[in-house]
């Protein structure tokens, strides 16, 4: 059985350099007729801001703080959604559809690499689409660790687009 | 513009994980009218290596007595390169399906010879200037973690070529 993939899950940094990847993710989906799921995942607030958080707690009370949450996330979902816009109207004059194949926006919270397998899960993707950074000269961590990680636990298929500059 | 990949290196051990992979390699050439590239890479034999080879298998059988130690070797690499070669040209064969037109997507077989498999492979990307290399990985232990092979890990650190990992799944 050669594979098609249908549910592909693209994972951005929202860094600027991140749109040779998600040009790649788009042009699997254009060929495959796949959906693409785009996921942000804002790390989880390390422990050592904890009792920052419980203060804000005290002060805001429960509800107010999940609220104000709920807004960020909409707003990060509204950046991407207007990031996404542009990219469309820049980039893909040549296939302005192209765009059409985001499934959904995806704007997670928690440890990246457990919320990245556990969207997969979701969305039974069939691909994954990461971009690796180069970092500075002697660097070990090319790679990322968040990729690394994914790439150690995960059953799909993975493509990795290393944008070098 | 959105990406197009032309030429695609499919890595192989020859092990189970890479066939699996291959599946993926195909399944891209079909849909971008690539062609795919196997590329396996014999590492560089060294004088023992070649008594253990000698004795355990039927390798340089054919190889005369009277030459030297370093001619001994050249031959009896040459002969492996060419069994890997008519192994992947059949496992091709396999995998792309019975008819001759199904081989249009091979673009050639290579088995390199060598000191670094990571270094072969990534030259032979340069060389043939490849826009996508598959690896497969394979998953063992208990963890059930998946282990892309410290090969396919180390050419990842360093190639700034799309790469596909595809995991085996069992």
């Amino acid at each position: 059985m050669i594979p098609k993939y249908q549910s592909i899950m693209y994972a951005t940094n929202l860094e600027s350099c991140d749109q040779e990847v998600f040009r790649h993710a788009l042009g699997v989906a254009k060929r495959y007729d796949a959906k693409v799921h785009v996921v942000h995942v804002i790390p989880e607030i390390e422990a050592s801001h904890q009792q920052y958080v419980q203060y804000l707690v005290s002060m805001m009370g429960e509800e107010q703080l999940k609220e104000l949450g709920e807004n960020s996330n909409r707003e990060m979902i509204n950046k991407i959604q207007a990031e996404l816009r542009v990219f469309a109207d820049n980039e893909l004059k040549d296939h302005p559809e192209a765009i059409k194949a985001v499934a959904s926006i995806g704007v997670l919270h928690g440890h990246p690499a457990e919320r990245i397998l556990q969207r997969a899960d979701e969305i039974d993707a069939d691909l994954l689409v990461f971009g690796t950074h180069p970092q500075e000269e002697g660097s070990f961590d090319f790679l990322g660790s968040v990729v690394k990680r994914v790439l150690r636990r995960t059953r799909r298929p993975v493509l990795v687009i290393p944008v070098c500059t | 513009m959105l990406p197009e990949y032309r030429k695609i290196l499919y890595a192989t051990d020859l092990s189970q994980n890479a066939r699996a992979a291959f599946k993926h390699a195909v399944s891209f050439a079909k849909t971008y009218q690539a062609k795919i590239y196997l590329v396996h890479v014999v590492p560089t034999l060294k004088l023992h290596d070649r008594e253990l080879i000698l004795a355990s298998s039927g390798f340089g059988a054919n190889v005369p007595d009277i030459i030297s130690d370093e001619e001994r070797l050249k031959a009896v690499t040459a002969e492996i390169v060419e069994k890997i070669r008519g192994r992947l040209a059949r496992f091709a064969k396999e995998e792309l399906g019975g008819n001759e037109s199904d081989l249009d997507w091979l673009g050639g077989i290579e088995v390199l010879e060598g000191v670094s498999p990571t270094e072969e492979i990534l030259s032979a990307s340069e060389r043939l200037n490849v826009d996508l290399l598959v690896f497969g990985s394979h998953s063992k232990g208990v963890l059930k973690q998946t282990f892309l092979g410290s090969v396919a890990e180390k050419v990842l650190e360093r190639t700034c070529r799309p790469f596909l990992v595809v995991p085996l799944v069992d």
